[in-house]
């Protein structure tokens, strides 16, 4: 293969893992790769000290993906964005898996919640919080007779502020770990990468 | 912190002309003194036009015909320089005050 040639093919390389970027923002970033590459090789560098200086297309394309995705949840602040975030670097970082797991428990936490809440519009005799000899929790009984049920239409009330907790502790996860996990600025508190 | 100080060095490159890749990757590690990896400098480029603190338009050298993307600072980039140099000369004379304590007679 020349010299010419495998530059096209890390290009192409570089255009396909930038696939899911608007065509012309993924073109304007070939354009400029190219013109860089052209530079350096007028100036005497060989294709091959370039293109092992830009390291593999794929990582290259990374960077830039890394960069627009932090730029863009930073930007919106939307716990959806600011969330799909932290999923995408949870295989990169311990920080984003443990942060990644905490959202996860957080969403079951607020799945089971919602669902309680159902039950008790559904079947308002059986569900609810229930205590018994030895035993306590929320959900479904068989025998209402068994236990007695505490919070009766107070589970309402409750359900919303467990449900608002939930959300408030995952906006305080995500808006701590979302700029320790994005390109730092100097002088901010996490800017030790 | 080298990605926080590289848009700080940046920004201030691009504060004083515009300038296209190559030419601020080469400004930043002789000038600066900073040790960038070959492309590192475009994703950073990429972020900082998308914020609209950098604009961009593409010119042909007229020296080679070859065309190169410019970068210009924008007002908003000027605003969060400002901000950012603050930021820095703040921590930077905190830390060389924390430093020299040991030197201290």
């Amino acid at each position: 293969m020349t010299d010419q040639a495998e530059v096209e093919r890390w290009l192409s390389r570089l255009g396909w893992a930038l696939n899911h970027l608007p065509p012309h923002e993924r073109d304007d970033i070939v354009r400029e790769t190219r013109s860089h590459i052209e530079d350096r090789v007028a100036s005497g560098a060989s294709f091959q000290q370039v293109l092992s200086g830009f390291g593999p297309a794929e990582r290259h394309a990374r960077r830039f993906v890394d960069e627009i995705e932090a730029c863009e949840a930073l930007g919106s602040q939307r716990v959806g964005d600011l969330a799909r975030f932290v999923a995408n670097r949870a295989h990169r970082s311990v920080g984003a898996a443990i942060a990644l797991l905490a959202l996860i428990l957080l969403t079951i936490l607020a799945g089971i919640t919602v669902l309680v809440v159902g039950l008790k519009i559904v079947d308002p005799v059986h569900a609810g919080l229930w205590i018994g000899p030895g035993t306590a929790f929320i959900g479904v009984i068989d025998d209402p007779q068994a236990g007695r049920e505490i919070l009766g239409l107070w589970l309402f009330p409750a359900a919303a502020v467990v449900l608002t907790l939930i959300f408030i502790a995952g906006r305080l996860l995500l808006s701590l770990v979302v700029p320790r996990l994005a390109p730092q600025r100097p002088g901010s508190p996490a800017g030790t990468t | 912190m080298l990605k926080g100080l590289a848009e700080l060095a940046l920004l201030s490159l691009l504060d004083e002309e515009a300038c296209y890749g190559l030419e601020i990757l080469e400004r930043l590690r002789s000038d600066a003194g900073l040790q960038l990896a070959e492309g590192a400098v475009y994703p950073l480029l990429h972020r900082l036009e998308k914020a609209r603190w950098t604009a961009a338009e593409w010119r042909i050298d007229p020296e080679n015909g070859r065309p190169r993307k410019y970068y210009a600072i924008t007002d908003a980039g000027r605003e969060e320089l400002a901000a950012q140099r603050t930021s820095w000369t703040q921590l930077s004379s905190r830390l060389t005050h924390f430093l020299e304590r040991s030197v201290r007679p």
